[in-house]
């Protein structure tokens, strides 16, 4: 596919959209509606775990992460399906999908874009880098150098990008999935603590069981299977999806449950859940509950994205505690009573 | 993984040894202020009798409103201490004190807190030794406090359904075994990607690094292509209970336990092949501890 | 929130340093009644426990427990010659308490040294039970509890949260201790064990006058007795006689009165032609019997006697503070003189000088009245330049005729043995009473100090017509003595530059300034109170208060059982206050959501204090099958209720009507 394909491609998809969603979408409160948006979201789900076999959890968890517009932090060994389960998500929304491999000589041009001169028309035309996409998959998002990943990390946040003084909207939605290798692995570069948290989310997916890795090996390949694809609703929907996400409601009681975990986190913890950790809480639980089909947030959310969304922020107390955050995550949500 | 502590009732007030004391300097001041009829002494007596009462109610409550939650215990290696992470709660709206924690099947380990304002919480960590291989129970948690004066104390005693992992003891050869490649299966493959070694050219894909474009070809006009560089790479280790070369059984499972840790150390992929079950060769914490838990656990 | 491992059971400094505290308040009875060194070596093995115990030092050898044991009681043994009576047993208990304290090292050993301290406030109280000692022990006793709360609070270091502590749980045990002063039966186990007595020696009064022997009180600011007028009739301070001893044998300047005197029969109160005073009189303890009242006493207490001379007597030396009532009339109802008594009212010593009885036939001469005589020997004693003086000098061997022609210097018992002497001489019966004159008035609890220093000695004599007449020899030479009281007569003599006691007049001076002279009476009352209404309360005064709220003749049983049923019923409303008051609170929705919880748990589904309610439903549906219906409506109105965006208050009433139904139903 060359250049300009994909360009095509990507302004091809973008406008596909249903005009039924969009209608389906305009009342708030019509539980229909609220049921119909489950079913589109379950379905989108189930699509993706069709490809990825014996991974719901962590499709759940992907796609609410998505939902809550946040960016995705996927640490695992190489093989495991990372790739495709971005490009699955990608293909699902009718998106337009990048992949970016992170090494160690990578520079920030190198994702962000270069300003090249051009010949036929005497001036510097800005060739946009890889990252200007809907869904962005960066393998080994640690192997590049703080600098890159610092670009990157504060192009996810911002949702723009200023090179040689122009600035340059990211296309919308935009989601960041960054696939890193265990920290422990020589040659990389830890990404710096202050800015993990940017992801929302960090999941595993882990080997497959025995069972799933089985219908794997009989099933098709899968990278036909993603080819087969068909969108399931499009950028559109996707962003009215990710405004009604904002807009489920969280009770006082949930409040005080979350602020309840976050003060137990500052507790015993040397650097606890900082704010922004409080409102990826809140939002990947909005999302959370969103697909389960409540317009209200429980306890139960909360505990279900929790670990994933908690543990990133809270690993690097490992020296301090010798258990990872994924354990602290847990403990956490094990022991902060729900009020 | 959730446990909670739910209060049992069992006897919830005991004398303590000084409460002999108390008992003897009672009687001597009572026998002492009627032999002499003097009512001084007995003012003593009735303020030490008083106060003592007055502590029984203050020390009855000073459990009242707490909840233990004992978290989830980080597995160890035999001979380790194991530690389990308690957080007690003050639910009720006075402050409590001295809080003292044991665990009544598990010896001796115990632990005091201080104080814990109300509606807050503290933490502490009870810390027992992991005597054997295996899974076990935690039992019973006590919370006891004789909080004010010492000589009643209170018990509260919370069931902790929790159970906890021991790892066999790393124990036997540093060195891992040889690969055991899978049949069909190359013993050394090349992995594309990064490394030294220059492999060949293919067409640039968009979010490619710029850096691996083939300039000089782009230079003579044609498409853009990426250099592609090649890396040797280790094959696949099975560590394997049935060729471990020991006698004892405990022995060939802390040898593999050593093994596992090493080679999650080199970071070469491994797996395990236990007589019952298979773990495919994977890296990471979560295969590490699976392995270790798989080893734990066997019969 | 701090956690501490208890691994080392060393004792924490702070609560240490509470108890050393507490310690030294312990000490302030002990000196002064013990011999110096004891409580001396107490205080420095406290000193030194604080100087070993951040070392980790202490007293760990077998041996030298033994020897110093050993050491202290040779010592004990020297200093008393026996390790009986109740001041050595003190000492005794001090000297180990010291011991104890180089010894203890634990915690456990921490709690040995408070019971071992409160056996020490108690010996306090065995030595002395004033008022400024109880308020000592006191604070000693508040500071013990200090020092254990201290202790369990472990390393919160906060200085004033114990002493609140121990402040509110001595507050909420003050009605207790009323209760069981009142109320607990005073049993009196049989045997007594003796207490050593050493007072009386040194202070107050004794049945024997000598030159010196009341001059020597008058720096004494002991108390002697405390004297109320419950009937409002207060004599005139001059009138103040209070009457103690009456001396009947004549030795020149040196009196004695009868060892044991007898008792006189008690008179009707019909033959007395005058209103009596009433009086209720306190007095310390001094070891001896004799009881004070105003001139003349005519009804006395049980326990107690007339003596003849028309003083009291005790039946049992009086040990401890003893409470009394007595009417005093201003005139010996007994007007006979028999034969036989008037003998040994004329009794002279042997050796008279002849200026002595040269004196005295100046003034018979003629056949002169007794009150003529007695007029002419007090106008001898106004009129030859005698001088009043608290502090004379000594007297020798001849001491009447030094007294009467050479120096004419002299204290009260001067002047009443010389001119009861004289009067025998002159063939006057007379007799020397001694006891105290005036006293000071407390406006604030309404009652008369008598201390020591208001000691005195005055004469009666027998006139035919009017019986005994009080005569006061003293009264005649310094009338302000008498009238003024004698530390007023003092300072208005310091006032003139009659003495050169510049410190004394300094601290009189301060004590004129109205804020210490309230203060003093304040405390004075206080004092007088902690005497009347607290020590004096004994078993017979226990007795008489349950008789006067109608409870007596129960048996102890009753009582004991009685007053610890009222304490434990006062206790459970206190515990049941407490608990409503401290207990964990939350609005009615959550109290609703627990009480189905708690419920859920006694069937077998206890809800984990983390676990949401949508799970929790789950699993209790799974866990209780025959309840699931009702487990999920309630879920689903308690999530409404608490989590959805805005709820009906119908639900509210739905939802406790659902849960109280699950709560019922068996």
């Amino acid at each position: 596919m060359d250049e300009k394909a994909a360009q095509d491609l990507l302004h091809q998809r973008s406008f596909i959209g249903r005009p039924m969603h969009s209608t389906l979408l305009a009342s708030d409160r019509d539980p229909e509606i609220r049921f119909d948006t489950k079913k589109q979201i379950a379905a989108f789900t189930n699509q993706i775990c069709e490809v990825i076999v014996g991974k719901t959890e962590a499709v759940k968890l992907a796609v609410a992460c998505l939902l809550a517009r946040g960016h995705l932090l996927i640490e695992d060994i190489p093989g495991v399906g990372k790739t495709t389960l971005s490009q699955a998500l990608a293909r699902s929304l009718g998106l337009a999908f990048q992949r970016i491999q992170f090494t160690s000589d990578l520079l920030p041009a190198d994702i962000l874009g270069n300003s090249i001169f051009d010949r036929n028309e005497q001036r510097f035309v800005f060739h946009q880098g890889p990252l200007f996409s809907q869904v962005v998959l960066i393998d080994e998002v640690n192997r590049a150098t703080a600098k890159t990943q610092s670009a990157l990390l504060e192009a996810m946040e911002e949702h723009q990008i200023s090179a040689d003084g122009v600035t340059y909207e990211l296309p919308r939605p935009f989601f960041v999935i960054a696939t890193q290798n265990p920290q422990y692995q020589v040659g990389t570069f830890p990404l710096p603590e202050s800015q993990l948290d940017r992801f929302l989310m960090r999941i595993e997916l882990g080997v497959p069981d025995r069972a799933s890795e089985r219908a794997m090996l009989l099933g098709m390949d899968r990278r036909e299977m993603l080819k087969e694809l068909n969108p399931v609703f499009g950028a559109e929907t996707l962003l009215e999806i990710q405004a009604k996400v904002r807009t489920i409601h969280t009770s006082s009681a949930l409040l005080d449950y979350l602020q309840d975990l976050l003060d137990a986190s500052r507790q015993r913890h040397r650097s606890g859940l900082s704010p922004r950790a409080g409102l990826a809480l809140l939002h990947a639980s909005q999302a959370w509950a969103m697909m389960n089909g409540r317009d209200m947030v429980l306890p139960e959310d909360i505990q279900a994205v929790g670990t994933a969304v908690m543990a990133h922020r809270l690993g690097h107390d490992i020296e301090q505690s010798g258990q990872s955050g994924r354990t602290l995550a847990a403990a956490l949500l094990n022991s902060v009573p729900v009020p | 993984m959730r446990q909670g502590g739910s209060s049992k009732s069992s006897f919830p007030l005991a004398p303590t040894r000084s409460f002999a004391g108390l008992l003897f300097v009672l009687a001597a001041i009572w026998y002492a202020a009627s032999s002499q009829n003097n009512a001084a002494s007995y003012l003593l007596l009735f303020a030490l009798m008083s106060v003592f009462l007055v502590s029984i109610p203050r020390t009855l409550l000073n459990l009242g409103g707490l909840q233990a939650t004992a978290e989830s215990i980080k597995p160890a290696f035999a001979g380790q201490e194991v530690s389990l992470p308690v957080e007690v709660t003050n639910e009720s709206r006075a402050t409590r004190y001295g809080i003292a924690l044991t665990l009544p099947d598990l010896g001796d380990a115990g632990e005091h807190i201080d104080e814990i304002p109300a509606g807050k919480a503290a933490r502490t960590v009870l810390r027992f030794p992991a005597a054997t291989r295996g899974e076990h129970q935690i039992g019973r948690l006590h919370l006891t406090s004789v909080y004010p004066l010492g000589f009643l104390q209170v018990l509260k005693q919370l069931s902790t359904p929790q159970r906890y992992v021991v790892y066999p003891k790393p124990a036997g050869d540093q060195r891992l075994p040889a690969e055991t490649a899978r049949s069909g299966q190359r013993s050394s493959r090349r992995e594309l990607g990064e490394g030294d070694d220059f492999a060949g050219v293919r067409a640039y894909v968009r979010g490619e690094s710029q850096r691996h474009i083939d300039w000089k070809a782009v230079a003579r006009g044609q498409a853009l292509m990426t250099k592609q560089f090649t890396a040797e790479s280790d094959g696949m280790l099975y560590l394997d209970l049935a060729a471990v070369q020991l006698d004892d059984l405990e022995a060939r499972l802390s040898q593999l336990a050593l093994w596992v840790i090493e080679a999650e150390r080199a970071r070469r992929p491994y797996g395990l092949r236990l007589p019952a079950a298979e773990i495919p060769p994977s890296l990471g914490e979560s295969h590490l501890h699976g392995c270790l838990h798989a080893l734990a656990l066997f019969q | 929130m701090k956690t501490l491992r208890r691994q080392d059971t060393r004792i924490p400094r702070r609560p240490l340093l509470w108890l050393a505290v507490a310690l030294l308040f312990a000490l302030p009875p002990m000196f002064g009644t013990l011999p110096s060194w004891v409580p001396l070596l107490f205080l420095i093995a406290l000193t030194a426990k604080f100087w070993m115990q951040p070392k980790g030092y202490h007293l760990r050898s077998l041996f030298w427990k033994v020897v110093l044991v050993a050491l202290i009681l040779s010592l004990l043994f020297f200093s008393y010659g026996s390790l009986r009576g109740i001041e050595p047993g003190v000492s005794l208990i001090v000297m180990l308490t010291s011991v104890k304290i180089l010894e203890a090292h634990t915690a456990r050993e921490f709690h040995i040294m408070i019971m071992v301290a409160w056996v020490l406030c108690l010996c306090g109280f065995f030595l002395s039970q004033n008022l400024a000692i109880a308020l000592c022990l006191l604070i000693a006793f508040t500071l013990l509890l200090v020092a254990l709360i201290q202790f369990h609070r472990g390393s919160s270091s906060a200085f004033w949260p114990p002493v609140r502590t121990a402040g509110k749980l001595l507050a909420q045990a003050a009605p207790l201790i009323v209760l069981l002063f009142l109320f607990f039966p005073r049993f009196s186990t049989g045997f007594r064990f003796q207490i050593a007595s050493q007072r009386g020696s040194s202070t107050g009064f004794s049945d024997h006058l000598s030159p010196g022997s009341v001059s020597s009180l008058t720096n004494s600011s002991e108390v002697a007795f405390r004297a109320e007028f419950p009937d409002g009739k207060i004599p005139t301070l001059g009138a103040m006689y209070w009457r103690g001893v009456v001396m009947w044998h004549c030795e020149g300047l040196e009196w004695n009165a009868p060892k044991n005197p007898a008792a006189l029969p008690k008179t009707s109160q019909s033959s007395l032609r005058s209103e009596g005073v009433r009086q209720w009189i306190t007095i310390e303890a001094h070891d001896a019997r004799w009881m004070f009242a105003l001139d003349w006493p005519a009804n006395w207490p049980s326990g107690a006697r007339l003596a003849p001379g028309d003083y009291l007597w005790s039946d049992q030396p009086i040990h401890k503070a003893r409470r009394y009532e007595v009417t005093s009339y201003p005139e010996i109802p007994n007007n006979q003189l028999h034969s036989g008594e008037r003998e040994p009212l004329l009794q002279l010593p042997a050796a008279i000088s002849p200026a002595a009885r040269a004196l005295v036939q100046s003034w018979t001469a003629g056949k002169a009245e007794p009150r003529a005589i007695v007029e002419k020997a007090l106008e001898f004693f106004r009129a030859q330049g005698f001088l009043y003086s608290p502090s004379p000098g000594e007297y020798g061997k001849n001491g009447l005729d030094e007294f009467l022609f050479h120096r004419r210097l002299g204290f009260c018992e001067h002047y009443a043995a010389s001119f009861a002497t004289l009067m025998r001489l002159a063939g006057v019966p007379a007799r020397v009473v001694t006891g105290y004159l005036g006293g000071e008035y407390n406006e604030i609890g309404h009652f008369f100090l008598v201390r020591q220093a208001d000691a005195h000695a005055w004469c009666e004599v027998w006139f035919p017509d009017r019986g005994w007449q009080r005569v006061d020899p003293t009264a005649v030479v310094a009338p302000d003595r008498v009238n003024l009281g004698f530390s007023s007569f003092l300072e208005r003599r310091a006032a003139a530059g009659q003495l050169d006691n510049t410190q004394g007049v300094l601290a009189r001076k301060l004590a004129r300034w109205p804020i210490f002279a309230r203060a003093r009476l304040g405390w004075q009352t206080l004092s007088y109170a902690w005497d009347t209404r607290v020590l004096s309360f004994d078993g017979d005064e226990q007795e008489s208060f349950f008789t006067a709220i109608g409870i007596a003749g129960r048996g102890p049983i009753f009582f004991i059982v009685g007053s610890l049923l009222v304490a434990i019923a006062l206790l459970a409303l206190y515990t049941g206050w407490t608990h409503l008051r401290t207990r964990a609170c939350g609005d009615r929705i959550k109290r609703i959501y627990e009480s189905f919880c708690r419920k859920a748990a006694r069937l077998g589904a206890p809800r984990n204090p983390s676990e949401g309610p949508l799970d929790f439903s789950r699993r209790a549906m799974r866990l209780l099958p025959n309840d699931s219906e009702r487990i999920r409506s309630i879920a689903e109105a308690y999530i409404a209720l608490r989590y959805a965006p805005a709820s009906d208050p119908m639900t509210l009433e739905q939802f406790a009507k659902a849960v109280s139904a699950f709560v019922r139903a068996s």
